[in-house]
């Protein structure tokens, strides 16, 4: 029998009043996969994970993990899944190690040495016996990541693990992830940050405004990424735009800084080099901006309309 | 696939972590150690005062029989006591959730909608009798101390022998425990419904007074007996000479209707409900 | 904010659910359980008990709620306003029959406050049952257990009236001689013959003339009938005042309004 995919999302669309939160999302994950769902803030991320752990439910479609459904299987859906969505909540007048052992109880029971070994993964035996109201914003995303190894997962689902974490915390979430990752679970982390992806998943989902954009490896994205982005600077930046303008597949924007930005494929960008010399504009400064990928999801997703990923 | 079996929580287990988080707020143990401190008091400064309560039934006899505090009190408790009592469990045991935003973290864990949803219903219920019983308790063992166990005089003038007038004491206060619970299945529905802890504790009292105004006007005699707060009074009838049920009947029937469509209402709300927060 | 609204919501729609309720239900004392036959029964039984307390208190023997044998009829707000539904303005007599305390009158007014619970509290008459406190016969001094009191009735109680009447002193027309009437009019409990009439002893005191005229008689504030008398002085003669049958049926407080001839002027001694 052909093992059952750990997530298998089909044609899941959720409207919340005029808006659509998701738009009809299909995405699989093979287990033993580290998988991202990356998108900037309000692309549907969370929703979608919601989806996925029965908390809101969908308008159409189905979410099945390991072959396991919410109308079928109710709460058994969820046997052998842990994570959370957007910060962990806990009852800030228990214990960190409390808050665990009620956790624990709802899942019908575990042992002790089950939490000790959690908290030492995460880091926070020493602090168990203090109450969450007390711990750091770190410290409670880690209990979240706690939380969900309790319950001995094979699918890790994690919404913007390293949101609100200092570089420190960040660097020890992705070790952890990874180590995670190397025992064989598999992973499903959602972030905004592509360098948190890149890092960590072998495959990835681009969102943006409840539609999905591009599925694949991250290996295969990488190759479609387009050229850098460049950073121009000109004696007249109108006149420049100008210049641009009558070069097709060139894509011009304003840096934060204010300056001239200019994507394309290396050929593009020559040509339009070659073109502002010929109409008399000097460059003062031209200079590579963002790593090709960083340039193709910019690309994908703070146009002005969803571009087609370059095939 | 290695897919470890898990064993399968039960309502039990939700009652369990329920009732570790009630006792972990300071709120829970106070209301308690207040249920059985209050009425100490309350008796306290009663039997000193030179001039009975004479506006509340049995008020007038406070000084003459330790069994006539146990029933003005009982008729002054139902007035927003009891409602207080209770809601500050069940009006909070839902809306905190919202409150901590903890919906996410308990319901993608094991237990269904359902076991979280009767599990803490049965806690808040379990906790308004416990904190009954004690209130009923203090109140009751504090009056026959400081006052004694005189006869008493009932509510056709009749003299009632102090056995039989414990017995009818007990009885009223254990009559009463059914609006009590009425009132903490409409603590929880208000609690579910509105996703807001001061709601679900003040709206109940609030409500409960509002009822009591209601049934206290002229012209309203159809809906009074509906009004949840008339089965706090259903225990007159047990003074009376002859002593008569109906009422105590009524009120029972009544309660129970108010807690079943408000828990039903609860629960209808509660499965079908998105949780984004 | 969608919190802030649902609630707001929740609460209009309670409040708004209330006041329909309340709204709809605001006919006229609308099969209110407050009647005058559960008051009545319930005000003689308590009425006794009290009485017989306050019997102990100051210790007449032999009192006992049977032998009180008390009766009452209440009527609410005067001949105007339905006898039925919670107020303070039930007014009931209360007769029975205690030796110790001659009673003139025939029976004691007992001012109510009834509410809609179906509770009520009594005041007792102090001309007979004294004032709020007392003092017992070892002399201390106590509440006087008869003075006020509290009562419940069943509000499923029969409410079908006993037929009891009760007639209570004649009330002076406004305007008529000042001086005390020559005719002494029954008072107290009295019973209807089965053709609904009821027994009027009247006697005519020593007068220099018979005493006649006419008493307006009327149950509960409503005209019953009248009756002409012409009773020789110092003599008694037995009348009978027709009731409605509704009258005889449920009872209530009789009061005779007694309309005396002028006297001729006495003669002049000689």
């Amino acid at each position: 029998m052909e093992q059952a995919l750990a997530v298998d999302v089909q044609h899941v669309v959720k409207q919340f009043g005029e808006v659509t939160a998701v738009a009809d999302v299909s995405l699989q994950v093979a287990p033993g996969t580290v998988y991202g769902v990356l998108g900037p803030n309000g692309a549907g991320k969370t929703t979608l994970l919601r989806m996925m752990f029965g908390l809101i439910r969908p308008d159409a479609g189905t979410v099945r993990l390991f072959g396991r459904s919410w109308a079928d299987d109710g709460p058994r859906m969820l046997d052998g899944v842990g994570g959370f969505i957007e910060s962990p909540r806990f009852y800030p007048y228990l214990s960190g190690r409390k808050n665990l052992e009620g956790l624990a109880r709802l899942d019908g029971g575990v042992d002790g040495d089950r939490i000790d070994d959690v908290l030492r993964t995460v880091d926070l035996a020493d602090r168990q016996r203090d109450k969450v109201g007390g711990y750091s914003f770190g410290m409670r995303q880690r209990l979240g990541v706690a939380a969900s190894l309790l319950r001995a997962p094979e699918l890790l689902v994690l919404d913007e693990p390293s949101n609100g974490l200092d570089p420190a915390g960040i660097r020890d979430m992705r070790a952890l992830i990874g180590r995670l990752a190397g025992e064989g679970l598999t992973v499903l982390l959602s972030s905004h940050d592509l360098h948190e992806v890149e890092e960590t998943c072998d495959k990835v989902t681009i969102m943006r405004t409840g539609s999905v954009l591009y599925h694949g490896s991250i290996a295969e994205l990488r190759e479609r990424a387009p050229s850098s982005g460049h950073r121009f600077v000109t004696s007249d930046d109108d006149r420049a735009r100008e210049v641009a303008a009558t070069l097709p597949g060139l894509r011009i924007a304003r840096s934060e800084e204010g300056d001239l930005l200019a994507y394309g494929r290396q050929d593009e960008i020559d040509a339009y080099v070659a073109a502002l010399v010929a109409a008399g504009v000097h460059l003062r400064s031209l200079e590579p901006d963002r790593a090709p990928l960083e340039t193709l999801f910019f690309l994908l997703t703070e146009g002005d309309a969803a571009p087609e990923v370059p095939a | 696939m290695n897919h470890t079996p898990t064993r399968r929580p039960g309502i039990a287990a939700v009652m369990s972590f329920e009732t570790r988080k009630l006792l972990a707020q300071k709120r829970t143990p106070i209301t308690l150690v207040v249920a059985a401190v209050i009425p100490i008091i309350i008796a306290i400064v009663m039997n000193g005062q030179a001039r009975p309560p004479k506006d509340t039934l049995f008020g007038r006899f406070i000084h003459d029989s330790g069994w006539s505090m146990p029933l003005l009190l009982l008729g002054f408790a139902g007035q927003w006591l009891l409602p207080l009592l209770t809601s500050i469990v069940a009006g909070d045991i839902f809306a905190s959730e919202d409150q901590h935003g903890s919906w996410k973290t308990i319901l993608t864990r094991s237990t269904s909608r359902t076991q979280l949803f009767v599990g803490k219903t049965f806690v808040a219920l379990g906790f308004a009798l416990v904190a009954y019983v004690i209130l009923a308790t203090s109140t009751i063992v504090a009056s026959v101390v400081l006052i004694g166990h005189q006869p008493l005089v009932g509510l056709n003038g009749q003299v009632i022998a102090s056995h039989d007038a414990a017995r009818l004491v007990i009885e009223s206060w254990a009559s009463v425990a059914a609006p009590l619970l009425g009132f903490t299945c409409l603590a929880i529905a208000l609690s579910v419904l509105t996703r807001n802890v001061a709601v679900g504790i003040a709206a109940p009292v609030a409500l409960g007074l509002v009822m009591q105004l209601v049934g206290a006007l002229g012209g309203v005699e159809l809906i009074r007996p509906l009004l949840l707060t008339t089965p706090l009074e259903a225990w007159h009838g047990l003074f009376a000479d002859p002593a008569f049920s109906g009422p105590l009947v009524v009120g029972l029937v009544v309660s129970a209707v108010w807690c079943i469509v408000s828990i039903t209402i609860a629960f209808v709300v509660f499965r079908r409900r998105d949780y984004l927060g | 904010m969608r919190h802030a609204r649902t609630t707001a919501t929740s609460l209009v729609l309670l409040v708004l659910a209330t006041v329909t309720m309340t709204g709809c239900s605001g006919g006229p004392t609308s099969s209110t359980t407050v009647t005058r036959p559960r008051l009545e029964r319930s005000l003689e039984r308590t009425y006794a008990n009290r009485y017989v307390a306050l019997s102990k208190v100051t210790g007449h023997r032999g009192v006992t709620a049977k032998s009180l044998d008390a009766h009452a009829v209440c009527d609410k707000g005067g001949p105007t306003v339905d006898d039925a539904g919670p107020g303070g303005d039930w007014i009931c007599q209360v007769a029975y029959t205690d030796p110790n305390v001659p009673n003139p009158d025939g029976s004691a007014k007992v001012e109510m406050n009834v509410h809609s619970n179906d509770c009520y509290t009594a005041a007792g008459s102090s001309k007979l049952v004294g004032p709020l406190n007392i003092v017992d016969t070892h002399g201390h001094q106590v509440v006087n257990p008869a003075f006020e009191f509290d009562g419940c009735f069943n509000p499923s109680g029969s409410g079908t009236p006993d037929g009891t009447l009760i007639i209570v002193n004649a009330v002076p027309l406004p305007g008529a001689p000042v001086a005390k009437p020559a005719l002494t009019l029954p008072t107290g409990l009295v019973t209807p013959d089965g053709r609904g009439r009821v027994p009027l002893l009247l006697t005519c005191g020593d007068a220099p003339t018979s005493c006649s005229g006419t008493i307006d008689v009327t149950v509960q504030g409503e005209a019953a009938s009248k009756v002409t008398y012409d009773v020789p002085s110092g003599g008694t003669k037995t009348l009978r005042a027709q009731l409605t049958r509704g009258q005889a049926r449920d009872g209530g407080i009789i009061t005779l309004t007694l309309h005396e001839r002028t006297p001729p002027p006495a003669p002049a001694p000689t």
